[in-house]
């Protein structure tokens, strides 16, 4: 992953339970890396070795944890320079989601050898769409909640989420069935 | 081949979303959806001078101007929104029709965002939102770098800043040396030479209670002496340490065997080595720490046997482990830390002479070679002492 997933979970770390339980994290998760640079990429293990070492340090399961950075990703991104980027994405919740998939598109040429998730919109009304989310990585369903839930704070609208279909349950890949309102 | 693909004017319209088409009196015959919605004047029947102006190719404003310069790059602007457009004209000379066809020149996100663009209005195919992109990234590469740069003349700064620090600390514990070495020792010999004339003098008629009072007193100038050759000794290493030479261990070895023969023909102890390497080090100071760890393994050794110390190595990834093992009377590991403490002695004085200063020595010789030192042993099992040197 790049550095920017890294320095987003540091953030989050750092913000919400201070510097000193960032320290104590990344020792246990074994990296001594001093400062992720944004637009370099790093071995995906780091960010699953943060996350378990934040999970175990904090004692919040690492799917709460996960939930908490995909909503604080969206802040994250935002403050790093990419709000414009998500802002000229769409005025509402459902026209950013339609473009996300031509966004991590263009991101995924910028960026050489990222492997961004992709996300589907299927049967869409005014007020409702299920997202098919599908990601070489495991594990990530819970970031995904998390970040539509910031994205609905961003986008200042109530949103219902419901895991219709799991990949961890065995499905070809996860279904998000929203609904606004 | 049933004919040419043409494209419909509503497909031309979605397709082209900044099209300008005009007539041979430069008058609008229709525009694209997002050039329209940004520049609303821009409506059929009116004049494309009243919009925009052509900022390159210069003195460009009539139908036959714009044919001539159809081959060139074209730059618009907006004259009311500001809005940069660059792309080419394609002239129809049979209908007498121009055709502007071009995308927005914009460098940052914001930028767009604030001519009122956003990602739908983009093709698909456009390489606008993906050059933004790598325009952004960039920015982000170069904060990045210039924040680690920052950091690392930060580093830079403290660690000169730490560097002066040493360079004043070694001159103050040159100058003390120096002190120790002159002025400290004046006295004690004054003390030490008057009190060998009171003995002289006066020691026959003093009673034993007496006598011995005096000689306490010399024995223990005596060992202030001692103690300050000690200090001086270890202070020495950093501010009297010599070059680093290529230096035969052997050699090394050697040397240590002839300066303490008559220690190991006293002790009846035998000091072996396996084939030593060359290695870069001040052999002066490696002599050193060898003669120390050596002497202390027929210092301590265990009654009634004599004291067998060998030395050995083991190369490891860029750096060498020596090895010096004695069958003597072994070390607690709870003293572990004590050891290499400066004065700091495990044993009482009048069974193992020393001040405690050899392995304090031992370990900062070491760590000027910038290696480690350590022991492992057990009480009644011999001690093991390793230290290791760059490759």
């Amino acid at each position: 992953m790049y550095g920017l997933v890294n320095k987003a979970i540091k953030e989050l770390i750092s913000t919400q339970f201070g510097e000193e339980q960032w320290t104590v994290i990344k020792a246990k998760a074994g990296v001594d890396i001093v400062e992720f640079v944004s637009m370099q990429p790093y071995p995906d293990s780091i960010s699953y070795d943060l996350v378990g070492a934040a999970s175990e340090v904090l004692g919040t399961s690492a799917s709460d944890l996960l939930e908490a950075f995909g909503e604080y990703w969206v802040l994250f991104t935002g403050a790093e320079g990419y709000g414009e980027l998500m802002n000229m994405s769409g005025d509402t919740l459902f026209e950013f989601l339609g473009n996300l998939n031509n966004l991590h598109t263009r991101v995924s040429l910028t960026m050489e050898g990222l492997s961004p998730p992709s996300f589907d919109c299927v049967d869409v009304t005014a007020t409702s769409m299920d997202l098919h989310y599908r990601s070489v990585r495991a594990g990530l369903a819970p970031m995904v909640v998390g970040l539509l839930r910031g994205l609905a704070k961003k986008f200042k609208c109530e949103l219902s989420i419901e895991h219709k279909e799991s990949k961890a349950d065995g499905a070809d890949h996860d279904v998000f069935a929203l609904r606004l309102g | 081949m049933s004919g040419a693909f043409g494209l419909a004017p509503r497909l031309f319209a979605r397709v082209f979303p900044f099209h300008i088409l005009l007539d041979s009196e430069m008058r609008v015959v229709q525009s694209g959806r997002v050039v329209y919605r940004l520049n609303p004047k821009l409506t059929p029947g009116s004049l494309f001078g009243d919009s925009f102006e052509v900022q390159r190719p210069q003195g460009v404003s009539s139908f036959d101007s714009f044919s001539e310069h159809r081959a060139d790059l074209f730059v618009l602007r907006a004259r009311e929104s500001g809005m940069i457009l660059r792309g080419g004209m394609e002239v129809d000379d049979r209908e007498g029709r121009i055709v502007f066809l071009g995308e927005p020149w914009v460098q940052e996100f914001s930028e767009a965002k604030a001519l009122g663009l956003s990602m739908g209005d983009f093709p698909v195919n456009s390489p606008i939102p993906d050059f933004l992109l790598n325009q952004h990234t960039l920015r982000v590469t170069l904060r990045d770098s210039t924040k680690l740069s920052q950091e690392l003349q930060r580093e830079i700064e403290a660690k000169e800043e730490y560097e002066r620090l040493l360079k004043s600390s070694n001159t103050d514990l040159q100058h003390f040396a120096r002190i120790a070495a002159h002025d400290l020792r004046q006295p004690l010999r004054t003390l030490t030479g008057f009190g060998s004339l009171l003995v002289d003098k006066i020691g026959a008629e003093l009673d034993e209670e007496s006598r011995d009072y005096l000689d306490t007193m010399i024995a223990g100038a005596a060992r202030m002496g001692r103690l300050i050759d000690g200090l001086l000794a270890f202070s020495r290493v950093s501010t009297d340490g010599g070059e680093f030479v290529p230096s035969d261990f052997n050699t090394i070895i050697g040397g240590v065997r002839d300066a303490l023969r008559a220690a190991l023909t006293e002790s009846e102890g035998r000091l072996t080595w396996d084939e030593l390497p060359t290695v870069l080090v001040d052999p002066r100071q490696i002599s050193q720490v060898l003669q120390n760890l050596v002497s202390n393994a027929l210092k301590f050794h265990r009654a009634g046997e004599p004291p067998r110390v060998h030395v050995s190595v083991e190369k490891q990834a860029g750096s060498w482990h020596f090895s010096v093992r004695d069958n003597g009377i072994g070390i607690d590991p709870r003293f572990a830390e004590k050891v290499f403490v400066i004065f700091q002695r495990l044993h009482v004085r009048g069974v193992y002479p020393g001040e405690g200063v050899g392995l304090s020595i031992v370990q900062r010789i070491v760590e000027r070679h910038e290696g480690k030192v350590w022991f492992d042993s057990q009480p009644g099992c011999g001690s093991t002492f390793h230290f290791t040197l760059p490759e």
